[in-house]
Order: structure tokens, then C-alpha cells, then sequence
């Protein structure tokens, strides 16, 4: 049997809340096997009754050997495993992961060429594990990130991203905000489109590897607007999220 | 009523194909058994539910892939595909 | 199996409910989407339906015959496999029973049918789970007409079976004497569905 394959049993040993509705968990998980940046885990519920809910969800914490992992994770309304996620799970209690899965939306430091990364709201998780990684590898490989949030209070690791930014070793940062824009705002506003892809993104020829998270109809729409203004499609790496349909 | 369904990537169905191959397949090359059009795995339209899942074509929307989990087995269909390539180094 | 501390999923049937609604089923408010694929978006210029008997064509309607035909309400419980169920759900269509007479049968069909929709899918039935005023082709849902998200311009209602066999965009209903498994039956669901025996999965009693 395939070792992607085992459930392990992983421990909650921190809750952080990053805005209203959206939480990071810690988890130790003896048996964890290590990660590489922007692959997720499968986590399985069972109720009482025999009930089971698996859902996916991106490591946000960074790449390597360390069996203490973290998910963040956004409430979704009517959802029947984020509300739990949010509001029932508490340190010390144990659910069923596997993982790490998935070796197609990943990034390691040893990547040549830039890194172009477009977050839409939490899709910022996985994004944020290879920033997390590129900083602990010191890796000054050239970075931008346009991250797209609904207003200021909904920015997930504003703090943190402000710091890699601050650190000036070739890691840029744009905030887009779609809703709610207060005064004073430098940073852009409404829907990513061609032009902050053009002017904050890399260049086409500059060859960048282009990692998009977020829900379906953001990343449809900047996957298309990054092949409108040249990027190879080979070059683009997508990660949807959404409703799917929870019946038939 | 709600909005329409949107897919994902066949990116997201690694862990329950990981039950059928001993390797990530969502890296493959995966052939259309319709279209013919070639393409990562990951990179599949993913529809269906916790137990059920169906990877379309992302270039005509033909059924590629199918995969239903009974509790009891997990089973998998791939009458769609025409062809499944990994390279030497998978 | 590891019991998730807290996790209890949707909330089952409460006492109100319970002797309504099948074992396992939570009572739901909304109208959830399945999908094994995109909303298909068949404009009713271009739909028609068909029946066909040993492979051949029994009869073909286009939209306007069909609205022709005598319409039917049905009001009814649905179950879906994923164990929610919605109450009192209102539909409008044809039943197979008024299609099999303008189809030119004086009595139905002995055997099975399958369904083939738009966009691919198909579900299987016995003749006898689609007879007797127990299934429509709906084309109407709480006096709207059927969005294509829930399956217009038509769909399948066979409410006494779980609603995977309520199948969206149909388009052809072919009549056998053998039971061939659908898209999600020949993968392992269960080859009839009726939730009251919690028939999903092949193997099920």
C-alpha cells in the first residue's frame, strides 16, 4: 500500500485565529514524513454514528522534516467541516490526516527563475508556505505576491507578510482590497486584472513560475488574464477552491 | 437554489488516487480518450462529492476519469483515458 | 476509525421529522447541487426527448409536444445519497406513465430503462420504479421553470429512489430487457437506490 495512503492521527496543539472566520490550527503528527511548499493534506471526520467527512486542505506552515504542521482554515457558512474546524476543535483533541499529498502546485528553493505568486483571499495559505520556505532557506530568488482580500480586517498574515516585505531581500508584496478601501490606501484597489498582473507580476520573459490560488472564479479569471498577456500556460500552476456540490 | 458548481483541479483528487498507484499519478500525462488532448493529470476538471469524484478533460469535458468510494471499496475507472504516461524518473 | 470528538456532520432528523425521512437522513432547507460534470445549457429549440424500445425509436417529442402532454404536480419528499433530505419539494412535468400512452403503448414495457442525459450521465431503473404515477420527466420546480443548475430544461423525478436516479438534462429513456449499470452504478452504487433499505452501495440488501 501506497504510504500517501495512511491516516495518521494528528494532535491539535495550537489554535490561532488570524481574522473572523479564518483560523490557523497546529497539529503534531507522529509519523508525518515531511513537505515540500504548496501540498496539502486529506483530513477525515467521523461522527458518532459512523458519519465521515474528508475534505483537502493546503500546509500553510513551511517545507521540511518537522512533524508540527499548519492549516489555515476559513469558515465556510453552511459547511458542515469548517464551522467544526472553527468553533468545536480544542487543543488536545485528535483527528485523522494524510499526507502530504500532491506534487503538482509545489515550489522549492533550488527553483531556478522568479516566483509569481496570486492569492485570493485564504487561497493565500499554500502561497504562504513557500514564502515561508524561501525565507527559511534564505533563498533570494527574485518574488512578488498580489494578494487579493476582501477589505483590510480580512488579510490573513498581514503582520507576517509585511515583515518579508520589510526584509528587502527580493520579495515583493502588493495588496489588492475588493470591497471595503479606507483612506489613505497605497496599495491597489478592485479586482486583480491585466494591468497589476503587468505592472506588479513578472514579465513573461522573465520566466516566472506562476503559482494561483483562490476560489474557482478568481483563478479562472487570472489564469486567463495571465495567458491574455503572454505567460505560457505550461508556466501557470492553478489551485481551485469551492463549493463542488456536497450531494447527487 | 444556489449558483452553479464550479470544478477544481484533479490537483486536489491526489490522496484518493494514492490509494491505486504507487506513485503521485496526478504528475502523469494523461491522454483524453475523446479529444486526445494531453496534459497533466493535475490539471483535470474535478467534479463530484466526498465519495464520488469524476476528472473531465479540461479541453472538451469528456469523462477522463471516475472514482467511487463505497466504505466497503474504492474503485476506479479510467475507460475514458487513453493513455496514462509517467517519465523514467516517476 | 477514529470517532472525531464533536463532529456530529449536519444534524440528523429531529423528532418532528424522523418518521418522515429515511434512516441516516438530516433535513435540509436548501437545494443542494450534485455533479459529476458542468451544468449543461440545452436551449429548448434544440431539445427533444426520446424513448427508444430494443434500440429502436418509440417517439420523439420536442419541447412544444411535450408541453402538450398532460402535466402532472407532484409533491414530494427527495433523498440524496448524501444523506440529506428536503420535504415537501413541488414539481411539475409528464409522468412516464401519460409518455408511455403518447408513445403509443396501451401497457408499459416489461425489463429496465436507462436514462442518458446531456453532458454524459445515465442512471438505470426496473420499468415498474417509473410506472404507476411514481416518476416524471420534470420541467417545472416549485412553479418556476427548472433551472439548468437543477437539471433544465428537464429532469428525471423518481423521488421514491435515492436522487442520484433523479437525473438532470435528460434526454433519452431507452427500454430493455436487461438491467445495465448507470455512470455511478457500474462504479459501485447501488443498482436500485431506495433509501427507506439505505441501498447505496452494490452489496447493500
Amino acid at each position: 500500500m501506497n504510504s500517501l495512503l495512511r491516516w495518521l492521527l494528528a494532535t491539535v496543539s495550537q489554535l490561532h485565529e488570524e481574522t473572523a472566520g479564518v483560523k490557523t490550527i497546529s497539529f503534531d503528527v507522529p509519523g508525518w514524513r515531511g513537505h515540500v511548499a504548496g501540498q496539502h493534506v486529506d483530513i477525515r471526520l467521523t461522527a458518532e454514528d459512523g458519519y465521515v467527512a474528508q475534505r483537502s486542505y493546503s500546509l500553510a506552515s513551511p517545507a521540511g522534516p518537522d512533524p508540527r504542521i499548519q492549516l489555515t482554515v476559513e469558515r465556510v457558512d453552511d459547511g458542515e467541516v469548517s464551522p467544526f474546524l472553527l468553533d468545536e476543535l480544542r487543543v488536545g483533541d485528535s483527528i485523522e490526516l494524510r499526507g502530504p499529498i500532491g506534487g503538482y502546485f509545489t515550489w522549492s528553493p533550488g527553483t531556478a527563475g522568479p516566483l509569481m505568486l496570486i492569492a485570493g483571499g485564504s487561497g493565500i495559505a499554500p502561497l504562504m508556505s513557500m514564502l515561508r520556505t524561501r525565507a527559511l532557506a534564505s533563498s533570494r530568488a527574485p518574488a512578488r505576491l498580489l494578494y487579493s482580500s476582501r477589505s483590510e480586517r480580512h488579510i490573513i498574515y498581514r503582520g507576517e507578510l509585511d515583515r518579508l516585505h520589510g526584509a528587502r531581500d527580493g520579495f515583493i508584496l502588493t495588496h489588492t482590497l475588493t470591497r471595503e478601501v479606507p483612506d489613505g490606501w497605497t496599495g491597489e484597489r478592485g479586482r486583480i486584472g491585466r494591468t497589476p498582473l503587468t505592472q506588479r507580476g513578472f514579465a513573461p520573459r522573465e520566466r516566472p513560475h506562476v503559482f494561483v490560488c483562490g476560489p474557482t472564479p478568481f483563478v479562472d479569471a487570472i489564469a486567463d488574464h495571465l495567458v491574455a498577456i503572454g505567460h505560457e500556460e505550461s508556466s501557470i500552476r492553478t489551485e481551485r477552491f469551492g463549493p463542488t456540490g456536497e450531494s447527487k | 437554489m444556489i449558483e452553479d458548481i464550479v470544478p477544481l483541479d484533479g490537483n486536489a483528487a491526489a490522496g484518493r488516487l494514492g490509494q491505486f498507484f504507487t506513485f503521485d499519478v496526478t504528475l502523469a500525462t494523461i491522454t483524453c480518450g475523446h479529444c486526445a488532448f494531453e496534459g497533466p493529470l493535475a490539471e483535470l476538471r474535478l467534479y463530484g462529492r466526498d465519495a464520488a469524484i469524476v476528472l473531465r478533460c479540461r479541453h472538451c469535458d469528456a469523462v477522463n476519469i471516475r472514482m467511487l468510494e463505497t466504505g466497503r471499496s474504492a474503485n476506479l475507472d479510467l475507460s475514458g483515458t487513453a493513455r496514462i504516461t509517467t517519465s523514467a524518473a516517476s | 476509525m477514529h470517532i472525531t470528538r464533536g463532529f456530529k456532520g449536519k444534524a440528523r432528523a429531529d423528532a418532528a421529522t424522523r418518521d418522515r425521512v429515511p434512516p441516516g437522513q438530516f433535513v435540509t432547507s436548501d437545494f443542494p447541487i450534485l455533479t459529476a460534470g458542468p451544468t449543461q445549457r440545452t436551449g429548448l429549440d434544440d431539445w427533444t426527448l426520446s424513448f427508444q424500445l430494443d434500440g429502436k425509436l418509440l417517439a420523439r417529442w420536442d419541447w412544444k409536444e411535450l408541453e402538450a402532454l398532460p402535466q402532472t404536480e407532484m409533491k414530494t419528499d427527495i433523498h440524496c445519497v448524501t444523506k440529506w433530505s428536503k420535504l415537501d419539494t413541488r414539481w411539475r412535468g409528464v409522468t412516464i406513465d401519460d409518455l408511455l400512452r403518447a408513445a403509443g403503448l396501451a401497457e408499459s414495457p416489461a425489463g429496465f430503462v436507462m436514462a442518458h442525459c446531456d453532458g454524459g450521465y445515465s442512471t438505470n431503473y426496473a420499468i415498474a420504479d417509473l410506472i404507476d404515477s411514481r416518476a416524471m420527466v420534470a420541467t417545472h420546480y416549485e412553479d418556476s421553470p427548472l433551472p439548468a443548475s437543477h437539471g433544465g430544461p428537464a429532469r428525471m423525478l423518481v423521488p421514491h429512489l435515492y436522487f442520484w436516479k433523479s437525473a438532470k438534462w435528460i434526454r433519452r429513456l431507452a427500454f430493455k430487457e436487461q438491467n445495465v449499470p448507470g455512470f455511478w452504478e457500474s462504479l459501485g452504487d447501488h443498482l436500485r437506490g431506495d433509501p427507506w433499505r439505505e441501498q447505496r452501495y452494490s452489496g447493500d440488501e
